[in-house]
């Protein structure tokens, strides 16, 4: 609704659309003679700010000579010592939407219009590492929940002019500031317009994290695995929107959304852009090692001792045999209750403060672990299993959810049809994987469809020197994507 | 189910033929129907066979000349009784033949690995896969056949680094027997029950970039790997192979590396990969064969009713040998997939150097020719 020329009718209909909330604050003043008054909400805006470049100024024009409120409004709008940010607000919903953002807006008494002046002031975490992409080389700093902020942190980084960023406003009660982040000359319009697309038709109340909007650009892929990643880290994101991706900031959230998103970055780390590529490539190696030991192991175990002892050599056999000789439950429901406790175990040591969380931890491996086995209630090659696969589902960190889940259903599988069920698995979780696109490139690509990029950057990390020799990098280069290159039309 | 065209690549396409080949000789052994046939002549017929499948294939794209479609397509353009009815008995082959797979690989599974479980608690989850990879589609299919082909090489190498120490370089002169009547039948017994070359007049149409090199490196790749699991197992098992119903199974049970003893599991594991590639790629080309027959509106409902028949039929002939053998006689024994992708092939041939001649008086007599 439009803001009328009458000031108190305007005070008093915003003050009844947010129903009198206590911290809507309006502070009234005089200027030349008009009555006005500076609408913000507590807590947003910096007082030091607002008394500074508001306040301040604004007071040599208390005894001014000025015929009108328009030509008040005017004057004002022309001065440039106040705020950097302004705008002009026409509607009440404008003036409560800049007020909740950290603006204080100036209404005149007979002004059909207001201004709204930036004096953000909230107070936020301060830049730290992130806790969930922890780097030995690079550098320290991560996003924090104020987009704005992140902003900033990117815009460091990337100082060319291609690099754009684009307001969005979604939730209908939480109008949250979502940013789209990309470069103009290495986007495809064709995924930046879906990601737009897809964005648009969100229709929640509100957006209080990046993960409320993940399903939106995940539409269309029923699997275990997502094809948009998230980062906490604006290095990592710029190199990511460097390789033509979009990055999608949510203000609130110190997770930032990329897409599209692709198997094989789960196990990419800046840390292997930094380190020795002979080094780096063993490492990958290890990881991919590593993710298959973590939902796999526990399965082939039980399928392999249950349904097929005769591949296992004679002394090991014996070894294994005699360890489950004692326990009561047949090997498929011991390893899925050990599987449980250890979840609940982790669940509980994440959700808890940390001083407790520790005390979790060795009540879960010293006395439940030991105890059990003492117990002769589970075979000590069990527990060995349990964590080896623990420790391997720690090295992907961002495919621990589908992980978790997959290793359930091969252990069932390994204990109802041994390997023959494992295989079958095997081929429902490749089958899978490879039906998933994420904008139009195959979210296995270069792995399968094939491209020489595997050896470049996925199995293998070549050198800076070789990677800079004909290889975009660009993600809708790769094998198998509908979306070729259209070398950037961001713009468009 | 995706009735529009999917599109593949051509690495893709040979690896997909390749598996489904490979599927054959993993149970393949040269052997005789009736009395002893010399190595050497069953290595040559295989390879022979293998230069004929080239061969048709090679006249199949001086027929299709870059136009983009698939030996059904071309029936249909020609003649569409005919071609409707072409497209209903490849669909009706193609289904027997998923079937045959299907129930060879149970029954496998069934007799030899877990003799004691029922033949249904194994169907039932290898058609669950089976119609997901039908559910996905060629194009996420094919990626998947090229995962598989990697585990299967890296399997298939386990076995050989299994195996490698039992080979008995004496048999290696078994190979200097090549005798005609042998090697005759060995050639028939490759062209008779080659599958694969109505998968390849089939699933073409969802070729991306169409060239005769398809053929030549499925060839290459076919008989490469057919000649080498042959002469594996003829040389680390002798002729103790020629008593066993799967070689390849025996040479994987006398395996032995240091950390795992028997290597039989491997094989199970590269066998349902390999097994689920070609009844997958068999089912895929059957939905493509009805796209000749069903109408736009019916072709969901009649695929759904097309693979339900297959399962119905792999369930009850996996129940009763006499139905397996009957079913076998009928996929292998009758020349089926030579002769539904010789005669129509011909016949095409045919109408187009009718249709050209016809073209040709026209000009010359002055009529309309634009």
């Amino acid at each position: 609704m439009r803001l009328c020329a009458n000031l108190t009718e305007n005070i008093v209909a915003l003050r009844a659309m947010v129903e009198n909330s206590s911290d809507f604050l309006n502070k009234s003043i005089h200027l030349a003679g008009h009555r006005c008054e500076l609408v913000f909400c507590e807590g947003m805006i910096g007082i030091g700010t607002l008394a500074e470049l508001i306040v301040e100024p604004l007071r040599e024009y208390r005894d001014a000579h000025i015929q009108g409120p328009e030509e008040l409004f005017l004057t004002l709008g022309r001065t440039d010592f106040l705020a950097a940010d302004q705008k002009v607000v026409l509607t009440r919903e404008e003036v409560l939407q800049f007020a909740m953002s950290g603006f204080a807006v100036l209404l005149i008494d007979g002004c059909e219009k207001g201004l709204a002046l930036g004096v953000q002031g909230f107070n936020f975490r301060s830049i730290s590492e992130p806790g969930n992409e922890q780097n030995m080389r690079g550098s320290r700093e991560g996003f924090v929940e104020a987009a704005r902020i992140n902003l900033t942190m990117i815009r460091r980084r990337m100082k060319s002019p291609h690099l754009k960023f684009e307001y969005m406003n979604l939730g209908s009660e939480s109008k949250t500031d979502v940013f789209l982040v990309y470069m103009t000359d290495k986007v495809s319009a064709k995924v930046l317009a879906e990601i737009k697309e897809r964005m648009g038709t969100i229709r929640l109340e509100a957006i209080l994290d990046s993960g409320y909007v993940t399903p939106f650009l995940d539409k269309k892929n029923a699997s275990l695995f997502s094809g948009v990643g998230y980062t906490e880290r604006p290095d990592t994101l710029c190199g990511k929107i460097m390789e033509g991706r979009v990055g999608i900031l949510v203000d609130g959230t110190p997770f930032v959304l990329v897409a599209p998103y692709l198997f094989s970055e789960n196990f990419q780390s800046l840390d292997d852009y930094a380190q020795r590529p002979y080094y780096v490539t063993f490492i990958r190696c290890l990881k991919f090692l590593a993710f298959t030991i973590s939902f796999l192991l526990p399965g082939g175990y039980v399928a392999v001792v249950t349904h097929h002892p005769e591949l296992l050599h004679k002394e090991l056999l014996v070894k294994i045999i005699e360890a489950q000789q004692g326990t009561p439950f047949p090997l498929m429901v011991e390893a899925l209750i050990i599987h449980i406790i250890f979840e609940i175990m982790r669940e509980a040591g994440l959700r808890l403060p940390k001083s407790v969380g520790h005390a979790v931890s060795i009540v879960g491996a010293l006395v439940i672990g030991d105890a059990a086995v003492s117990a002769g209630l589970i075979g000590t090659p069990m527990v060995l299993i349990v964590a080896l696969t623990a420790v391997s589902s720690f090295v992907v960190p961002n495919l621990y959810e589908p992980v978790t889940i997959l290793k359930f259903a091969f252990i069932l599988l390994g204990g109802f049809w041994g390997l023959y069920g494992i295989a079958l698995g095997l081929l429902a979780l490749l089958l899978n994987l490879c039906s998933i696109n994420t904008f139009g490139i195959p979210y296995t690509s270069p792995i399968s469809p094939f491209g020489k990029a595997a050896f470049r950057d996925v199995f293998v990390r070549a050198s800076w020197t070789t990677l800079q020799r004909g290889h975009s990098g660009i993600v809708q280069d790769l094998p198998g994507s509908s979306v070729q290159s259209d070398g950037g039309h961001g713009d468009a | 189910m995706h009735k529009g065209i999917q599109y593949i690549g051509r690495k893709q396409f040979v690896l997909l033929l390749v598996l489904s080949n490979l599927f054959s000789y993993l149970t393949y052994y040269p052997r005789a129907s009736a009395g002893q046939v010399a190595f050497g002549s069953s290595i040559a017929g295989l390879v022979l066979g293998n230069l004929a499948v080239w061969g048709i294939g090679a006249l199949f794209f001086a027929l299709e000349d870059g136009t983009g479609k698939n030996l059904c397509d071309f029936m249909l353009l020609y003649n569409r009784p005919l071609g409707r009815l072409y497209n209903g008995l490849l669909a009706i082959f193609l289904g027997l033949s998923a079937a045959h797979s299907i129930c060879g690989f149970v029954r496998f599974l069934n007799r030899e690995i877990f003799p004691q479980s029922s033949y249904l608690i194994f169907l039932i989850p290898f058609l669950g896969v089976l119609l997901f990879g039908v559910v996905v589609g060629i194009e996420s299919f094919a990626r998947t056949a090229s995962v598989i082909f990697v585990c299967a090489a890296l399997s298939i190498a386990l076995i050989f680094f299994g195996t490698v120490g039992n080979v008995e370089p004496s048999a290696l002169r078994a190979y200097s027997q090549v005798r005609w009547s042998g090697l005759w039948g060995t050639f028939v017994a490759v062209l008779q029950s080659n599958v694969e070359l109505l998968l390849l007049f089939t699933l073409i149409k969802h070729l991306a970039q169409r060239t005769p090199s398809v053929f030549q490196s499925y060839f290459w790749l076919a008989t490469g790997g057919a000649v080498g699991l042959s002469l594996l197992v003829k040389l680390a098992l002798g002729n103790y192979a020629q008593l066993q119903q799967y070689p390849f199974y025996a040479l994987a049970v006398s395996s032995d590396l240091s950390v795992v003893q028997r290597l039989d599991s491997f094989y199970l594991v590269i066998w349902v990969l390999i097994s689920f590639v070609r009844v997958t790629a068999l089912l895929l080309a059957l939905c493509t064969a009805l796209q000749g027959v069903l109408h736009d509106c019916r072709y969901n409902s009649g695929v759904w009713a097309a693979l339900a028949l297959v399962s119905a039929l792999s369930a009850a002939v996996g129940a009763s040998s006499r139905l397996y053998e009957w079913l076998t006689a009928v996929v292998k024994g009758c020349f089926a997939p030579l002769t539904l992708a010789l005669l129509p092939l011909l016949y095409v041939f045919y109408k187009r150097a009718v249709n050209r001649g016809g073209k040709g008086r026209g000009g010359a007599r002055g009529e309309a020719v634009h």
